[in-house]
This record gives C-alpha cells, sequence and structure tokens, in this order.
C-alpha cells in the first residue's frame, strides 16, 4: 500500500490541508538525542570496517575456544572442530543467495491477486463475492 | 375423551378454524389478522402439549376409521411425530406475525386465500407429524401439496404459475406414482401401514423387494428434494418470503425428510435398511447432492435461490441420517430437522424483510445495508453460523452427531460431504455478511429504502426470536437429544 | 472478600473474564475507560491463574449429549501456556491504549479468552469449541480494518479455519463414538506424571484431530493462510493475531500427539522452507508471519520428539516465542502507525527518529535468533539438544540447523536492518505512542530477563525437574554457547560480506507466489474454464429446448379445452381442477384395493 495524499492510513480522509507541507515538516524532524547518542557514530565507514573486522574475530576466537575446550577435557567432540560456524556461515549464504533466483521465479506485480478493475463499483461490488 | 385426544383434535381443529375465519373475516383485515395470530398461538400451546405428553410416556393417539383394510386414518404421536410437530407449530405462531408484517408491507393481493390455504396447509404438516400410519400421513401429504399451490403461484403472474405447474406436478406426479404404489405394497406385504417401534417390515421382506420399497418412498416423498426430483424448490422461490420462510424451510420440506425419517425408522427398521443394497446407493447419491447443491448455491445471485439450493444440500444430511437409521442417526436428522428449522428460517425471513425494505433480491446489490438493517443482518450472521454448523447454534450438535454417525456406521463419503458442505456453506453465505457488513470502501451508497423506515417491526422481530431460538439449540439441543433417545425403544 | 475470590479462582476457568471483558470493551466508548478494562483484564485473570485449583484437578465438570466434559483443568503444561497467554494479552492492552476501535479491542479479548479457555480445559469437546470462538474472534479481527484486501483476506482465513474446525469436530466426534469418552484423563496413559500424547494418530480420530490442528499449527501446504491473513490485520490486531491460534495448536499437539515421531520432520521441514520465502518477501510483516511458521516448526519437531525434553522445548519456546514475536510484531506495528507502510522497499534509516522503537526491534531480533543472554537462546537450545539427541533423524536435525542460521537472516537482521537501518528513505517518523513503548520495553525486559536468568522460566517447565537439570548442565556450557556463537557469528560475517560484495538481492515490490497460488490462481482459472465449457454445453442444450417448447405448444393449441384452461385459468380454479383430478385418481385406486 503506498501512502500520499488521501490514502495515507494515518490520514484517511485527506484531512490534511496541505500534503506537501505536512510532508516536509516531518521530513524536517531532527535527528532524535537518542539516535544520535547510540546510533549516529555506527553510520561511519571506519566503524562498519572495525564491526567486520570484530565479528570475525569474535567468531574466530570461539572456534579457537573451541579447540582448546577439546583439548583440555581430552574427550574428542562429536563433530568438526568449527562446524557450527562453518555451517552457519554456509547455510546463511545459502539462503540469502537463492534469493536471486526465488525472487525471479516467485515474485509477481503487488496487484497480481486484486480483481480486476473495470469500473470502481463494479470492482467494489465483485471484491466482495470473488474469492 | 381423554387429554390426548382433545389435543389431538384441536391440533387439527385450530388451523381448520384459522381457514374458516380467515374467509368469514374477509373484508376486516384487522380482525382475520388477530384470529390468525390466535389460532396459531394455540397451536402453538397445543404442539408443546403434545410434545410433553409424549415425552412424559402418556403418547396421545386417535383412531377415526379404516375406509379399506389395512388402510386406517389414525393418530398417534411418538418422539420423532411430537418433535416435528412442536416445532411447526411453535414456527407458525411466529410466521404468521411475520407474514402479517410482510404482505402488509409489500402490499399484496388476495391476503385472504394466503392466510386461508396457509391455515390448511399448517392442518396438513399437524397431520402428517401426528400419523400413526404411512397412510393416514399420504392423506395429510398430499393435503399440504394442494394447499401449498396456490402459495406458491400467490402472484398471479406468468412466472409464478409456471412455478406452481412445476410444483405441483412434480410433488403430485411422484407421490402418485411412486410413494402411493409403495403404500400399496408395504400394506400387501405387513398387513397394514402401522409404525411400529423396530420396523413394521422388520423381517418380512427380502432384501431386493426392500430396496425397491425404499427408493419408492424417498424418491415418491419428493418434499425431500433428492435429485432428480429437486427442482421445484428453487422454481418455487418466486412466492412471497413467508411461503418460502415457513413451508420451505420448515413444512414442506421437513414433511419430506420426516416422511422418509419415519419410514426408515418405523416401516423399515434398522435390519432392513443396513441389508437393502439400495441404501447404499442412495447415501452415495445423498452425499452427492450435499456437495453439487452447495456447489451450486455459491453460483446464485439471487439470495432466496442460494438458500433454496442450501436447503436442498441441508435436506440430503437429513435423508443420509434417515438411510444409516441407527439411533443416534435418527436422532441427529431429527435434531437436525429441528436446527435447520430454525436456521433456515431466520435466513428465509431476513431475506424478506431485505425485499420489503429496499426491493432488492439480488445480493451484490445489498452493499452496505448491515449499517441499516442491523438486527436483520445479525440474526442473518446466526443464521449462517448455524447452517455452517459453528458454534453457539445448534446446529453444530446435530451436525455433530449426523458425522459420528456417518463415521461409525461404514459411511465416511456422508461424513465427508458433510464437512465440505459446511465449508461451501462459508462461500455461499459469508459473502452477503460481508457485502452487506464490510462493504470496500467507494463501493458506492447502500441503496435507499423502498418503504419509509425500513422493514416492518412485525417482519423484524420473529426473525429475531427464531435466531435466538437458534442459540438456545446450542443449550438445549443436549436435552432435546437425549429426550429423544431415552424415549426410543429397540430400533 | 478474598474467600469469595478464591472460591471463585477455583471453579471459574480465567478465559471466561477475559471473554467478558471483551464483550465490555467492545460496548464501551471511552478509551480510558476501555483501557482499565484491556489492562484490568489480564491482570484479574493472572490472579485467577495463579490462586487457582490444584494442578490435575478437574475444578469444573458439566454433561453435554451424553458425555462427560472438563472445563477448567490446569496441569503443568497448560500453565505455561496459560501464563504466556495472559501475560501477552496484558502486553496486547498496553500497546492498544491509542486506538479508537472498541470493536477491534473486544475481539481481541475474546479471542484471548476462547484461547486461554481452550488451553484450560479438560476434554477435547470444549478445546474445540473454544477453538471455534477464536476462529469466529480472529476473523472479527481482521474484518475490524474495514479494508477491500482485508475483507477478502478475511474471507479466506476464515474458510480456511471452518475446514479445520470441522476436521476438528469430525475428530472428536469419530473418538467420543469409539472411546465413549473425550476427556484428557480418561483418554491418555500418564507419561511421567503429565497427560501428554494421548491420541492416536493412526486411528481414524486421531488421524482427523491431528489433520485439523495442522492446518492450525500451518503445517506446510496448508500454512499459506498465516502469511496471507495476519499482514492484513491493524498493527494491534496483528499482536495480538500472532500469539494464540498457532500456540493453541501446538498445545493441542503436545498434548495429543507428543512423541509422534514423523512431526519432528513435519517440524523440520516447517522451519526450513519459510526461510527462503522470508528472503524474497518485501512486507516486513510479512516476513514475520513467515517467521513464525518457522518458529512454530520449531515446536512441532520438539513435539514429535516427545519426552521430557521435547515436552519441555515445545512448551518453553512457545512461551519465549510469543513474548518476542509480539515484540516484534509491535515494533512492526509502530512503524506500520507512523509511516504507513511496512514495505521494505520503502524503509530505511528509521532508527534516527525512532530509536526507542529500534533498540526494541533489536532485542526481540536477537532473542529469535537465539544470542546468548537473550530468552529465545534459553528456549531453543532445549529443542535442538533434544533433536539432536533423538535416533535417526540427522538430517531434521540439521534442517533446523540451517533454519537457525535463516531466522537470522529473516528475523535477526532483516526486520530491523531493512526498516531501521539500511539506507535512508528520507522518511522521519515521529517516535512510537508511549504505550506503545511501553508495551515494548515490558515484552523487553522479558526477553533480557529470561535470557539472563532462565531459572524461573525453567521452573515452570512441564517436566520441572528435567528443565532444572538442563538448566544446571548444559545449557550455559561452554562448549553449548561456543557453537551457539560460532554459528551466530560465521553468520553474521556472511551477511556483512555479502553486503559488501553486493551479492545481497535487493528489497523489491510484489507478491510472492506460494501454496496459495492452488487456491488463488489454478482454482478460479478451472472454474472459468468449466464455467465457459457449460455455457457452451447449455447454448446447445437451450436451442433443443426452444425446439421441444415450439412442438409443445402446437400440441397444446391443437387440444383445445386443455389448453384453453392452462392459458386462462386463475390460480384459484387451477387448484380446483387439481383437486378433482387428484380425487379421480384416488377414487380409483380406492375402488382397485377394494
Amino acid at each position: 500500500m503506498t501512502t500520499g495524499p488521501g490514502n495515507d492510513p494515518r490520514d484517511p480522509q485527506g484531512a490534511a490541508e496541505d500534503g506537501e507541507n505536512w510532508r516536509e515538516e516531518e521530513r524536517a524532524r531532527p535527528e532524535h538525542p537518542l539516535s544520535v547518542m547510540l546510533f549516529s557514530w555506527m553510520r561511519t565507514e571506519t566503524f562498519l570496517r572495525l564491526f567486520i573486522v570484530g565479528v570475525g574475530v569474535v567468531s574466530l576466537g570461539a572456534v579457537v575456544a573451541e579447540w582448546v575446550l577439546s583439548l583440555q577435557s581430552g574427550e574428542p567432540s562429536k563433530r568438526l572442530i568449527g562446524f557450527y560456524g562453518i555451517f552457519g556461515g554456509l547455510a546463511f549464504a545459502l539462503a540469502v543467495l537463492a534469493g536471486w533466483p526465488l525472487g525471479a521465479a516467485l515474485r509477481r506485480p503487488e496487484t497480481h491477486y486484486d480483481p480486476p478493475q473495470h469500473d470502481k463499483a463494479d470492482a467494489a461490488a465483485k471484491g466482495g463475492a470473488d474469492e | 375423551m381423554t387429554q390426548g385426544e382433545i389435543l389431538i383434535l384441536l391440533a387439527l381443529g385450530a388451523p381448520t378454524l384459522s381457514a374458516v375465519l380467515a374467509y368469514v373475516f374477509h373484508r376486516a383485515p384487522d380482525v382475520r389478522d388477530t384470529v390468525i395470530v390466535v389460532c396459531a398461538i394455540v397451536l402453538a400451546f397445543v404442539g408443546w402439549g403434545l410434545f410433553s405428553q409424549t415425552s412424559a410416556g402418556v403418547p396421545p393417539e386417535l383412531m377415526v376409521g379404516e375406509p379399506a383394510p389395512g388402510f386406517a386414518i389414525a393418530f398417534r404421536l411418538e418422539p420423532l411425530g411430537a418433535l416435528f410437530a412442536a416445532m411447526a407449530s411453535g414456527l407458525w405462531a411466529l410466521t404468521s406475525l411475520y407474514a402479517i408484517g410482510y404482505m402488509r408491507g409489500a402490499q399484496e393481493q388476495n391476503q385472504t386465500r394466503f392466510y386461508a390455504c396457509l391455515s390448511i396447509a399448517m392442518v396438513a404438516v399437524m397431520g402428517v407429524a401426528m400419523a400413526a400410519n404411512l397412510f393416514t400421513l399420504f392423506v395429510f401429504y398430499e393435503v399440504l401439496s394442494l394447499s401449498t399451490y396456490p402459495l406458491v403461484a400467490h402472484k398471479g403472474d406468468e412466472a409464478s404459475r409456471k412455478a406452481g405447474r412445476i410444483y405441483v406436478g412434480i410433488l403430485l406426479g411422484a407421490s402418485v406414482t411412486l410413494l402411493l404404489p409403495g403404500l400399496a405394497a408395504i400394506a400387501y406385504f405387513a398387513g397394514s401401514t402401522d409404525f411400529v417401534d423396530g420396523g413394521l417390515l422388520a423381517g418380512t421382506v427380502s432384501p431386493t423387494v426392500a430396496s425397491i420399497l425404499i427408493l419408492l418412498v424417498v424418491f415418491g416423498a419428493a418434499k425431500g428434494a433428492m435429485f432428480p426430483l429437486h427442482g421445484w424448490l428453487p422454481s418455487a422461490m418466486v412466492a412471497p418470503t413467508p411461503v418460502s420462510a415457513m413451508l420451505h424451510a420448515v413444512a414442506v420440506v421437513k414433511t419430506g425428510v420426516f416422511t422418509i425419517l419415519k419410514a426408515t425408522t418405523y416401516i423399515f427398521g434398522s435390519e432392513v435398511m443396513a441389508s437393502a443394497p439400495a441404501t447404499d446407493w442412495l447415501v452415495w447419491l445423498a452425499s452427492g447432492v450435499i456437495v453439487w447443491a452447495s456447489l451450486v448455491a455459491i453460483t446464485k445471485p439471487e439470495i432466496k435461490a442460494r438458500l433454496a439450493w442450501s436447503t436442498i444440500a441441508q435436506l440430503a444430511y437429513i435423508i443420509g441420517g434417515a438411510l444409516i437409521a441407527v439411533e443416534r442417526a435418527v436422532t441427529g436428522a431429527a435434531l437436525h430437522m429441528l436446527t435447520h428449522g430454525f436456521g433456515k428460517i431466520t435466513l428465509f425471513m431476513c431475506a424478506g424483510a431485505i425485499y420489503v425494505a429496499t426491493g432488492l433480491t439480488r445480493i451484490e446489490d445489498m452493499r452496505g445495508l448491515g449499517r441499516r438493517m442491523p438486527v436483520v443482518f445479525i440474526a442473518f450472521l446466526v443464521g449462517t453460523l448455524s447452517i455452517m454448523g459453528m458454534p453457539p447454534t445448534g446446529g453444530l450438535w446435530s451436525k455433530f452427531m449426523l458425522i459420528g454417525s456417518a463415521f461409525d456406521a461404514g459411511a465416511p463419503q456422508l461424513a465427508w460431504a458433510m464437512v465440505a458442505s459446511s465449508v461451501l456453506a462459508v462461500f455461499y453465505l459469508g459473502p452477503v455478511l460481508l457485502i452487506a457488513m464490510f462493504p470496500a470502501e467507494g463501493a458506492g451508497p447502500p441503496a435507499p429504502f423502498k418503504r419509509a423506515g425500513g422493514a416492518p417491526g412485525l417482519a423484524v422481530a420473529p426473525l429475531a426470536v427464531t435466531a435466538i431460538g437458534a442459540i438456545a439449540l446450542f443449550f438445549l439441543a443436549g436435552p432435546a437429544a437425549e429426550r429423544l433417545q431415552a424415549l426410543w425403544g429397540s430400533l | 472478600m478474598s474467600e469469595l475470590f478464591g472460591m471463585l479462582a477455583s471453579g471459574t476457568n480465567p478465559g471466561f473474564v477475559l471473554l467478558v471483558a471483551g464483550v465490555m470493551a467492545a460496548l464501551i466508548r471511552p478509551t480510558a475507560l476501555r483501557g482499565v478494562v484491556l489492562i484490568g483484564a489480564p491482570v484479574l485473570a493472572l490472579l485467577m491463574v495463579l490462586y487457582g485449583p490444584g494442578w490435575g484437578v478437574d475444578a469444573a465438570r458439566t454433561d453435554l449429549l451424553g458425555l462427560q466434559l472438563s472445563l477448567y483443568r490446569i496441569d503443568s503444561l497448560s500453565f505455561v501456556f496459560g501464563l504466556a497467554f495472559v501475560v501477552a494479552t496484558g502486553l496486547i492492552g498496553i500497546y492498544s491504549l491509542h486506538r479508537r476501535e472498541p470493536l477491534e479491542d473486544g475481539a481481541a479479548l475474546i479471542y484471548a479468552g476462547a484461547g486461554l479457555a481452550a488451553v484450560f480445559s479438560g476434554d477435547l469437546l470444549s478445546f474445540v469449541l473454544w477453538m471455534e470462538l477464536t476462529t469466529l474472534a480472529s476473523t472479527a479481527i481482521l474484518l475490524s480494518r474495514r479494508t477491500a484486501a482485508a475483507n477478502r483476506a478475511a474471507l479466506r482465513y476464515f474458510a480456511m479455519h471452518m475446514i479445520s474446525g470441522l476436521l476438528l469436530i469430525c475428530g472428536v466426534a469419530v473418538i467420543a463414538m469409539d472411546r465413549g469418552t473425550i476427556e484428557f484423563v480418561q483418554l491418555g496413559p500418564m507419561r511421567d506424571g503429565l497427560l501428554v500424547g494421548i491420541l492416536d494418530p493412526s486411528e481414524p480420530g486421531g488421524a482427523l484431530f491431528l489433520a485439523g490442528l495442522g492446518i492450525k499449527a500451518a503445517f506446510p501446504i496448508v500454512h499459506a493462510w498465516l502469511k496471507d491473513a495476519y499482514p492484513e490485520a491493524s498493527e494491534t490486531g496483528s499482536v495480538a493475531l500472532s500469539v494464540f491460534t498457532t500456540k493453541l495448536a501446538v498445545y493441542a499437539l503436545v498434548r495429543c500427539f507428543a512423541g509422534f515421531e514423523p512431526l519432528i520432520w513435519v517440524g523440520a521441514i516447517m522451519t526450513v522452507f519459510p526461510v527462503f520465502f522470508a528472503v524474497v518477501e518485501n512486507d516486513l510483516r510479512r516476513v514475520l508471519a513467515y517467521s513464525l511458521n518457522n518458529q512454530v516448526g520449531f515446536m512441532v519437531a520438539a513435539v514429535g520428539v516427545g519426552g521430557e525434553l521435547g515436552v519441555n522445548g515445545a512448551a518453553l519456546h512457545a512461551f519465549t516465542h510469543i513474548i518476542y514475536k509480539s515484540l516484534l510484531f509491535m515494533s512492526m506495528g509502530a512503524v506500520l502507525l507512523r509511516t504507513g507502510t511496512t514495505k521494505a522497499s520503502e524503509l530505511g534509516g528509521l532508527h534516527r527518529t525512532m530509536p526507542f522503537t529500534s533498540i526494541f526491534c533489536l532485542i526481540g531480533a536477537a532473542s529469535i535468533s537465539a544470542f546468548p543472554l537473550f530468552s529465545g537462546f534459553v528456549s531453543k537450545s532445549l529443542i535442538m539438544t533434544s533433536v539432536e539427541y533423538a535416533p535417526g533423524v540427522y538430517i531434521a536435525w540439521l534442517g533446523m540447523m540451517f533454519a537457525s542460521a535463516g531466522v537470522l537472516e529473516h528475523s535477526g537482521i532483516k526486520i530491523p536492518y531493512f526498516s531501521f537501518f539500511s539506507h535512508d528513505s528520507g522518511k522521519r517518523p515521529e517516535e512510537a505512542p508511549f504505550n506503545m513503548l511501553l508495551a515494548m520495553g515490558a515484552a523487553s525486559a522479558f526477553c533480557i530477563g529470561i535470557g539472563v536468568a532462565p531459572v524461573w522460566l525453567y521452573e515452570l517447565a512441564p517436566y520441572r525437574e528435567a528443565a532444572l537439570e538442563y538448566l544446571g548442565v548444559d545449557l550455559f556450557s561452554a562448549k553449548h554457547v561456543l557453537h551457539q556463537v560460532q554459528l551466530l557469528g560465521f553468520a553474521i560475517f556472511a551477511f556483512l560480506l555479502l553486503k559488501r560484495m553486493h551479492l545481497y538481492p535487493p528489497e523489491r515490490p510484489g507478491v510472492i507466489l506460494d501454496a496459495d497460488w492452488l487456491c488463488r490462481d489454478l482454482g478460479p482459472a478451472s472454474w472459468r474454464g468449466i464455467g465457459s465449457f457449460w455455457e457452451r454445453a447449455s447454448a446447445r442444450r437451450a436451442r433443443v429446448s426452444e425446439a421441444v417448447d415450439r412442438w409443445r405448444d402446437w400440441l397444446v393449441s391443437q387440444c383445445g379445452p386443455s389448453g384453453w384452461i392452462a392459458r386462462r385459468a386463475s390460480v384459484s380454479a387451477g387448484a380446483i381442477w387439481t383437486v378433482i383430478i387428484l380425487g379421480a385418481t384416488l377414487a380409483v385406486i380406492y375402488g382397485a384395493v377394494r
């Protein structure tokens, strides 16, 4: 459902006098101070690079820790060291990459299931009786 | 004169009097209508009295005469008949009120003939309910067909007369060519046509003969609208709605299935029914009708046509239960007569109220009416739930019993057909509610009222009462079923 | 006073409180007053549950149609579910305070009440009857949005649940006829002191019941209603819808079919396929619906495993899931309220002006992804362990592992990322209203609280000792935590990598075809095909009957007097003639018989 003056669910009657001004007013809303505090520095490129590195370090660290643990306890682990990690990463990648072919195959326009719109009254009357 | 005999005579006499007085007071419509209502209320009390007496174990009976050996005119109440009598008489009282409101509101012609024929029809229904043997039942069955012909063809235009011809043609034709010979044959084999606990013909006829007799009865009682003799029901919808409501939701169609139910229970009995091959074919036929009629209902744009086809499907439920003929199935079928009666009459009365108020008969024109006629559409919702068999209406219990018995008796196709039909009911009744109560925005305003003030109060109050009745049956169905089961001897 | 309350609480199903409150709420127009009901009712219900009758006791009975019904019976299994329902109802109440829709509030409370009553029923028939009421109430929630699309979705939803309800009723009818009873106590053996797995799915009654529950739990193929209907409700409606129906189905599955092994496979499939749909879906609330389907899959698999671990896993996961799924739906609802859309293609960068909502969403996302120290980890571990130790289901376990990574993808990352972070859509909506923030905050507190101190959740487990044992030994064992950290860490790393390499598929608007293609595309197309075929056949038939009619008219006109009667007589004359003819026939037959 796209929004715009007249069919905005917050303003179904289109009572806001001037759709344009209202939208602008909203666009002008300043960033919330909490957001500034917590998120503003996350938007920088530096942070993103550090984050990727950090995640990598933690993940590898967990694998290493698992290895160390298996050495200490002396009992062989049921699965490969790092199995969960590799599996998790590959599974994630598979799920995401499958999105390309699946999206192409299964995606249809948003109006695909809408009843045929011959004219408004007709469609509305049919809309109740259809499906 | 025992109390029972008095009740029986009153049951036949009150509506007869009502018919006579309708003509007497032809010129004074207010008096006439009051008389009708009073007689109807009296009959309702009588019906209740008959039911109480039967439940108390003292079934009223009355022997009138025996014009031919083996063919007697006699009355004797038993649980099924008592239930039918009470239901029909109670609903008649409500329908008379509704009819008065409708006929005046729509300014129909020939009202006296209408009320007189309606009353004679009630005599016939009571006669059928109280019949002690199949012959008596047959006589009153025919009286019912004849007295309702003027009601179906009431409007007098070409379409109505044609519908009337089809109506009488099928009903009389089937009863004379099928039911009557069947009756004669039963009398031949058993010496009488009495309704006997356990079945009159139990142990006396071979499965082949039984099959033929069963087929004659089921198709001969064309009021039960079993395919292919169902065509009269949709055509009869040209009649004014009180006719559709009363007769084709309660009296005429229920007489048909009642005939079949009494025959399978008291003439054939469960052993004969189980051994006859015709029973299996008929169960398959009933299952098919249930699904097919529901599918057809979805395709109809007119509300009364949908309700007519829905009735055909629901009657097949009852016939299916009758065919299985074990105690639980028959109780379920009888209960379904009751719950369907209340539910369907509510739906028909709603359709009539909408017609009187707006002149509309097509569902797609009824958008947005829900807000302007809230009572009517809430009652319609209750009726819909009853037909679907959803709580909190009594329809749930009757279906519950029928489905359970169907699985138990080795007829799962019947049970699945009932399940399918309930789902299809969502699609043929649901859109009415959807369009009326939740119209899509931008669909246009609701149609204006043709009659100032919408539907008359007298037309709206009865449907509210029957809707409440349908809900009450949710709680009362249990006690009703228990009464029915406790009173049946060996079946 | 407290004695009176005690008496009331010990014999009345707490669902009734919510039902009555629902009727009241639908009728009360002033929002403040309705708010009192919306919050007070769950509190009252909670007290009734806590001070209710002892566990395993039949506290209210009645007779119907020759069957004994047990209207109120708590045990350790139903207590967990009931508690979750009540808490969720309270959260929904707080969340709805900003709305002016008495009908919807009433419907939601009735829905909750029916759900609670169902959970605390002691026999199959009452359970099914309450389920039917939940169908009606949830359809009403959908209808109260009053758009054409919502109405159509409501009709489809209702039809699907009608089918489910009918299957359930059929099942109960058959069981009643077979066994002569429908009470849990009479039907099933106690397994380690708990009534679970009481029905046999190889019998027709049990099979029907399972089929009915399968639809309600969104088993594969029949799952489409979930993703179809839930996003069509209003922002508060979706939260309410997400809580009850599916978890009621899970409860019933535990009660009736715990230990039925095929359920492990069904559950595993249920966890896997929504992952793929959720990745490509654009509407974020629909993504949440798929996510719900996925999480219920975990519960179903645990039911299949059965035993102490499996039952504990299913029940506790249901508890935590109710809380964090409500939280996620609440955050998306806030976005819907403030921006008018939940489409990923139209959102992004909302954290700038909705930071609280963003944080709450992140907490919900962390919970569902089973990050250690959040609630999901605490319950999902039980499930994964139970499946891991079940014999012969290694592939199912792998599937569920895959799904765990998948959950991180669609719910852990996609939901918060594409709505609140990602690229800037330019939208600067106001922060959510205070009541919503309060509800979300409370849910978040639950998520973190349970995650950090799981002991009080484990105290509630159906098999308490087994659960506490697991808590002590396995849950926070280094090995276990490290495995989970690895899984999550590598998965997040994969996300970042794919994003960097521009291999992540972009969010695009559109509908995604799912199993409902069968009913919504194939079905109507076939129907139209049959219709046009029928029309052509009818045209041919009409020509034939026209010819017949002309012949008949000729015949009638040739037969003089009878033709005159048929065309000109009045209705009354027609009636008289018919009587005469019939009378003659009867006289003939009478004579013949004599």
